[in-house]
This record gives C-alpha cells, structure tokens and sequence, in this order.
C-alpha cells in the first residue's frame, strides 16, 4: 500500500506535491545533473516513480550536496576505525514487508544518522550513536512489489487478488504478533507470483518495472544522504538463494560506487547458484561498475557456505577460487540470526565457541549441521588447499552487521528490537518473558512444538529467542568515504563486531618490541614495517613473526575482560587451532600451560543488570610472539577481544517485567570483536 | 466527539436490534444464505492458493465447506466459546480500538501538521555537535608538558586508538568514544587555533583543539515531513482511544473485590 505517496499528495497536500520535479526515475536514466540534485532530495515523489527505462547499463549522475562543508582536516594516514552496518531492510523486501515494515531506504538512511524511526508496532527507534556508514539491502526477489500488492487500487493487486495481502499493513492491521495473512505474505508471495507468471496471468514486465522503480528509489536515497567526510552510503541489496535443502546461501551485494549501475539486481530467480551472481558481477567489472558480496548466515547454511565442492559437486578447483576471492573478500561473522565464527562441536578447546548460537536453517526450524557452516574451520580448510599447491578460496576478512528488517538496527541489549517487525514486537512474542496464562495455556494446546512450560509460565520458544543483538561492521580508513571505506573492504582491513563500539588494531611483522608498542610514531611504524589485519605475512628467514594486537573499550559499555588470537594451522592436511589469551585485564598473569588469563572476577547484578565497578580494561595492547611457532607451517592468526560480561537482551526484558530471566538461555553474555585473520606464508611449499 | 458518541450510540441500537431480530428469527432453523458474493469469495481466496479458477465441482465443494464451517462457527458461538478465549478477547479489543481510532483524523491537513511540529518541537531537536582534533598522553603531567614545549606538539603524544579528528560529533557519539566525563569536561573549551587541555577520557590525558561548536538545532520542517505524519497519526489515534474510554468508562461499575 502507497501509504506515503497518498498521504503526500492528498488534496490538502497537492500544492506540495505539485511543485516537485518529475520522478526520481530521472535520478537514474537522466543526464543532467541538476535535475537529479532536486529531485532525489524528495523523498514523496521518489517513491512514485514512472520508469520508462531500457535494460542494461545506466548512468546515474551524482548528486550535488547542496550544502556547505566546513573544511577540516580528515584524513589520516594511520586510518581511523569507523562503524557501520551493511545489512538492512525496508518496506521493500517482502518479507520486512510481510512483518509490517513501512519504513523506506530514506528513513533507514535518517535513522542511522541519529534520527527517530517508527517501528511497525508504533513506538520510537533512535539509535545510541549514530553510525558512520549504512548500506541498505533489500531483497532483490520482487523488490517493492509486496508493497503494490497490498494496496488494491494498483494493477498488479487486481491481478494478483492475493486474500492474505489485502490491506496488509493498514493501520488497523498494524497489531504486535503472526497472523495467517503475515504467514501468506511471508511464505506464499513469492511462490504464488512465481505460479502467476509462469501460467501467464501477470506479465514477467509488470512486476520488472515494479522492482526498476523500487531499485532506483533505493539509489537514490543513497545519493541523498551519502555525504563525503561525514557519512558513507552504499548502493546494495541481497541476494537470497539457498540449497535445495534450504541452506542458506544468502549474499549482499555492495556497489563501489553510484555513477554507473545495473538497473535491476541480480537475484535468484536469475541463478539459483551465486557462482551465477559471481559471473554476473565479473561481467559488471569488465564494464566498470565494482562490487563485492559479502555472504551470511553461513551458521544457517547446513554445511552449504563453505563446502569443498562446487555447485555441481565438482572438486573446488583454482578458477574456482579465484573467481570466489574476486567477489567475496569478507563474510558477515555476526548479526542477529547469531554467530558464524565457530561452533562448539568444531572447536572444543574454545570455551568462547557456544555464543549466540542459531542453530537452525534460515527461516527454518531444520537443523543447520555446523560442518560447512562456520568461519574459523573454512579458513582451516583453505589452508589445507593451500598445503595442496592449490588457490585458497577461504581467505576472507570479517565484518558484522544487523540484518534488520525494520530499516533500524538493534545492537544494543537494553534496547533491542528484534528484527522481524510485528512478529516479534514484543518480549513475550520473541519468547524472554511467560505469555500471558490464559494465553499460555492455549498456546501449550495448539503448538506445543513452539513453546516451553518453566515455573515462571508458558514461554514462545521459536527461533527469535535464539537471536541476539547484534553486530557492527568496524573498517579502517582514511577518511569516511564511499572510495576509503571500499578499499578497506577490498584490503580485508575490517573488523565485526557483536553491537558495541570496541576498536581492535592487529599488525604483523617482525622485529616488534615494547617499546614499538609505546612509541609516538607505534602506528607509522606499525604500517610501514608490518601489515594490518587481511594481509599475508610473507616468512622472514625462520623468525618468528611478532604481533601487536590493541583494543580499546566502548565507552559507553562494559570495559575489557581478555585479548586473544585465535590461531589455525594445518600438519599433513590435520586441522588445528588453539587459543591464546595475549592481554588480561587488572593486571591478571596468563598461565603459561592453558594461555588462559586468570579470572578477573566481573560479575552482573540479574536483579538489574548493573556490573562489577573497577574491574576490567579500557584499553589492552601487547607484542604478542607465537610461542608454538614453526616457520614451515601456513596459520592464519586473528584477534577476539572480550568485554566483562553483561545482560543478555533477554535478561533485561526479563528485568524491566519483574520476573526471573528464562532458564534455557543464558542470562550474560560477552559482547565482543573479531579482526580479519592475518595469514603466514612460509616461503616454501 | 458528537461524531463518536453518534458512533457508539449506533453501535448499542444496532446491537439491539440484532439481538431483537436475532431473538424472533433464528428458533427454530437458522438461516445461512449463499449468494454471488460469498461465491466470488470462496473462489478469490481459492485463485491466490491453486493460482486458477475453480471448476463448478470444485466450487460446490468449496461453497459446501464454507457452509460446514459456518455452522461450526455458529455453534461455537451460541455455546459462547469466545467467552473465555484470549486471543478472541484481543482480536474484539483491536476491532473496537479500531473503531474508536476512526474519530481521528488519520490524513492531517498541512496546518495540522504544522502546529503539532511546533508543539513538539523537542521531539524533532537534533543535538549539539562538535568537531576537535585530540591527542593522547599517558599523564596529565606529559600532556601539560607536551603544552609547555610547544612546538611539534604531535610528536610528544602517544599513539591513539581514537581518531585524531573528530568531525560533528554528538555528545553521545563523543561519550562512546572517549566516555562521559570527557564529553562533560569538553564543555568548557572555546573554539580556538591553540591546544588546550589537559582533559582526561576513559583512556588517558589529552590535549584537544576546538574546531567548531554547534549549538543544537531543530530539524526544520520539511526534513522530518513523513515522521510527522507518523507522529500525528501514532499520537492522535492513541487520543482517541483515551477520549472512548474516557466517554465509556462511566457506564461501567467497576468493582474491586478483595478475595
């Protein structure tokens, strides 16, 4: 439903309405500049827009930022770490739409800067600090047609007549919980429209020009609100496709840049396999348009995001890998459908392993098996292929990202939204408070499967209380630029995130010392004589590399508890890895035997989620030299750095209701961050 | 709000006269009328699921469950089986809100919306900003010291994981960066070509040099245009269902018994 454009151009409105240039469509196919600076800073029309367009490549000018920037200096030669979040849904995608969502890429963009969005059940979002980037994603799949769907006065609705999309998001609809139409919406829209165009009732052209409108919509509202020096915004969307078996194979699609791009996105119902996206985006680079995707959920995947063989089950070959290390350079570690870093079951000397574990398939209740499925092993395996004289597919960089589908992100634990809009808009639909008895016990009746009995009541028990609230996505860069942040992206020079700020720093070299560490110039001669985090360390002779790894707090969360790299090595094609604490907090010693710091003690008060005062670290930073070094073996190294535990979001819904958090989910968890891997190469073999 | 009493008023009437008709009508035999209408409908609902027109059969059959269906329906209602039904409850409680909700104005005029902007103008205030260059020492006596000996100042600081440039930053965006107390410290310096400081953060002593301060500002009309209307329409139907209650409340006695 045209919810805005309506209102915007309602009668009493119309002189508004009226005085504005044509359509954004011009934002995309028009020539002149000027034009396009005015009308892509309208967001009513935007959303109106008539494209006549043909397909392929089309150039779209920059927007002319109509105000003025005071000159400061900005750049930094020692980069500076910068937070965004590249993973985000509005009105249109349809399942954000399906889950209530009316917000647009502009609102999402407004919201990231610091501004309040409504969430689909009416109260306030406002995020905590505003962010330095955001890239909305919308699925590509039919991009903006839920949208004309629910609203009867468009063609396609009258052709589509779908019962369940009916004023979907009417006010009056618009009521915290899952209703058969939202299950429709979610489950069926995009089956039943496929069915519509393949027996020829609704025209395959209809519905392209319905998603041309809503991707140049999308462009434009990044143009408006990209703003150089101060805010970074993105060009990008998802690709959505999975497994036969419904593993998760989800990709974002980031563009370099806006001046030229493809006018519609690439999605899958164009290849159900990505390497068809991979072919794409070559395509797109040999004409200039630069771009990167970066895969998710890989946790949710049944084994099908890292796997060692094609997609037609073909030995992964180097074509292969290089074709993949083109197009995918980072993985999305963490959001709120949980962690891809590790699984228990994968890593058992990691005490760290089991956090926020998701263990179904996307959008599933299937199990998702882990092998397959999580970060640290595939970048095991990539040295294995390595080992073998063979292209390393795995070598990706880090970042998080939220995955929202309400255009507002939720990474903060007290404030957390959830990410399914209406279906869980409140605690007792994502499960971390009883419902009420009487609806309790009917729901204990009707689905016993999707709930759980404990003393305090009857609790929802369906996935969203296996999320959490999470990630960031953290770059080092020069300057807050599409161009600086891009090239981070592209050097691997990225950190994740679980929601707060903590920056992390990780070089390699050799010859680093203590006092390196405390010099005035430590990042000058950092750079020049080392690598950053997503480099290859070249051997030096048979010296063992040194590292410095350097974190500091957010200030505005728990301080630090421990630094660890996490390493991985490969003896005879045997997987291994290990562990170490590099840097405790309060001055705690490290055993030499476990790389364990010793417990700082940190505890969280549950009756009101208040922490240990004074224990903990702003800042922990170190030399760190492998002591189990072998110049002859390939490892990868990255740091995870850990905040003193806090609430989980769980507890403090649980907190704010007056009852006992829920026993089955743990009550803290420790936020932390993950740097991109540096990788040793030994000279040899 | 003669327009809702009016609503409410027809609503009882209505109500009364169905339950009068009802009452006379329905004993014995209880009618279920199938017409054109209810056969588009049965078949609409049938196109979006199969995604074609249903055969004559497949119609009757359709027609025949909906008619089962309402007599199921019909029976549940007449051995009150909503009664105790939560999400039944729930569902007629949003239904009536609805109904309440219609009383507001939903599309505001422009005027409208102006005079909620600045009634609320707080609620669109964007907040103060400010840009400054930092450097960091481990001591306060070394940033004094840095202070003292002029010159490359830069070259005595101690490298810092927090940006050298700091470009209209929030205070919030400031306090999650430095933390609190040097957001609050920060306060007293004037914009100026000079160091100044020290001033101490949740890392250590700086020295700051103030680029620029900008005081807070509203969000000027037409920016926040649709949040208004999101506003408006959020803040207006919640006064409706205050004023429906407020008229109807009277008409119940409340009783509070202590068991």
């Amino acid at each position: 439903m045209n919810l805005r454009p309506i209102i915007y151009c309602s009668p009493l409105l119309l002189a508004a309405c009226s005085n504005e240039p044509e359509s954004n469509s011009e934002a995309v196919a028009a020539a002149d500049a000027s034009t396009v600076a005015q009308s892509s800073s309208e967001v009513a029309v935007a959303t109106n827009p008539t494209q006549s367009g043909s397909p392929g490549i089309l150039q779209s000018p920059l927007t002319i930022p109509s105000d003025i920037i005071t000159a400061l200096p900005a750049k930094s030669a020692t980069r500076t770490a910068l937070f965004g979040d590249l993973h985000v849904h509005t009105t249109y995608s349809f399942d954000a739409f399906a889950f209530g969502t009316l917000a647009t890429p502009y609102d999402a963009y407004r919201y990231a800067l610091g501004g309040t969005i409504k969430h689909p059940a009416g109260f306030d979002m406002t995020l905590r600090v505003p962010l330095d980037f955001y890239a909305v994603t919308d699925h590509a799949m039919f991009m903006g047609v839920s949208r004309q769907a629910a609203d009867s006065s468009t063609e396609i609705a009258k052709i589509m007549q779908y019962s369940y999309m009916e004023n979907l998001n009417a006010e009056e609809n618009l009521v915290p919980g899952n209703t058969p139409e939202r299950t429709g919406a979610f489950r069926s829209f995009l089956g039943d429209t496929l069915g519509l165009i393949a027996d020829g009732s609704l025209s395959e052209d209809m519905v392209h020009d319905i998603t041309r409108d809503a991707w140049a919509d999308t462009i434009a509202a990044a143009e408006q609100y990209n703003k150089p020096g101060e805010f970074t915004t993105f060009v990008a969307y998802e690709y959505t496709t999975s497994s036969d078996d419904r593993g998760n194979l989800h990709r974002n699609v980031i563009f370099k840049d806006a001046d030229k791009l493809p006018a519609v996105p690439f999605s899958r119902f164009h290849s159900q396999n990505p390497e068809g996206l991979w072919d794409w985006m070559d395509g797109l680079r040999d004409e200039g348009i630069e771009s990167l995707a970066i895969p998710h959920n890989s946790n949710g995947s049944n084994g099908q995001m890292f796997k060692l063989v094609d997609w037609a089950g073909n030995p992964l070959d180097d074509d292969y890998s290089f074709q993949r290390k083109r197009n995918e350079p980072l993985i999305e570690i963490t959001q709120i459908k949980g962690t891809s870093e590790t699984h228990p079951l994968l890593s058992d000397n990691d005490e760290w392993a089991g956090f926020e574990i998701m263990p179904y398939r996307i959008a599933t209740t299937l199990y998702s098996e882990p092998t397959g499925s999580y970060a640290r092993e595939a970048l095991l395996n990539g040295l294995s292929f390595e080992d073998q004289g063979m292209k390393n597919p795995f070598d990706f960089g880090f970042i998080g990202s939220s995955d929202t589908h309400m255009a507002a992100i939720g990474d903060d634990e007290s404030d957390f939204y959830g990410k399914t809009g209406l279906l869980d808009a409140t605690p007792q639909l994502t499960g971390s408070i009883p419902l009420d008895e009487a609806e309790g016990e009917q729901q204990l009746e009707n689905t016993p499967d999707l709930v759980k009995e404990f003393d305090a009541g009857v609790y929802n028990s369906a996935s969203p209380i296996t999320w959490g609230a999470s990630g960031l996505a953290g770059v080092w860069a020069e300057e807050n630029t599409r161009e600086s942040i891009y090239n981070a992206f592209r050097r691997k020079e990225t950190f994740a995130t679980t929601g707060t700020r903590i920056k992390v720093r990780f070089f390699g070299g050799y010859g680093f010392t203590d006092s390196t560490l405390e010099a005035p110039d430590m990042l000058e001669t950092a750079y020049r004589e080392g690598v950053p985090m997503g480099s290859d360390l070249l051997s030096n002779e048979s010296n063992a590399p040194s590292f410095i790894a350097w974190a500091t707090q957010d200030a505005l969360s728990a301080p630090l508890q421990r630094l660890q790299v996490v390493k991985g090595w490969t003896v005879n094609g045997e997987h291994n890895e290990q562990v170490f604490d590099v840097a405790c907090s309060d001055g705690l010693a490290i055993d030499p035997q476990s790389h364990r710091c010793a417990d700082n003690g940190a505890v969280v008060n549950l009756e009101d989620c208040s922490i240990s005062a004074g224990v903990g670290a702003a800042e922990l930073k170190t030399v760190w030299t492998d002591p189990e070094f072998d110049p002859s073996v390939r490892a990868f190294y990255y740091v995870r750095v850990l905040e003193n535990p806090t609430c989980r979001w769980s507890t403090w819904d649980a907190v704010r209701e007056g009852v006992e958090p829920r026993p089955d989910f743990p009550t803290t968890i420790q936020e932390r961050a993950y740097t991109s891997p540096i990788w040793f190469r030994p000279s040899t073999g | 709000m003669k327009l809702l009493k009016s609503h409410v008023f027809w609503f009882v009437v209505l109500g009364t006269i169905i339950f009068v008709i009802d009452g006379r009508t329905s004993d014995p035999l209880d009618t279920i009328v199938v017409d054109a209408a209810l056969e588009r409908q049965v078949a609409a609902l049938w196109r979006s699921q199969i995604q074609r027109e249903p055969t004559d059969d497949e119609l009757a059959n359709l027609v025949e469950d909906w008619v089962n269906e309402e007599i199921w329906y019909r029976e549940s209602v007449r051995l009150n089986l909503a009664e105790e039904d939560e999400i039944v409850r729930r569902r007629m409680v949003q239904k009536m809100q609805f109904i309440a909700e219609q009383e507001s104005e939903l599309t505001p005029t422009l005027e409208d919306l102006r005079a909620y902007y600045q009634e609320n103008l707080s609620k669109y205030e964007e907040p103060s900003s400010v840009s400054f260059e930092q450097l960091q020492f481990r001591t306060r006596e070394a940033a004094i010291g840095a202070i003292n000996v002029g010159g490359s100042i830069s070259e005595l600081a101690q490298a810092s994981m927090q940006s050298r440039i700091n470009v209209r930053k929030s205070p919030l965006d400031v306090a999650s960066t430095f933390g609190p107390e040097f957001t609050q410290g920060l306060g007293i310096y004037d914009v100026s070509e000079a160091w100044q400081g020290p001033i101490q953060s949740t890392f250590g002593w700086h020295l700051i040099k103030m680029l620029e301060k900008n005081p807070p500002t509203v969000a000027p009309f037409e920016d926040v245009r649709a949040t208004l209307i999101g506003d408006y329409s959020y803040d207006s139907r919640l006064q409706a269902q205050a004023n429906f209650i407020e008229q109807v409340r009277s008409n119940y006695d409340i009783v509070i018994k202590d068991d």
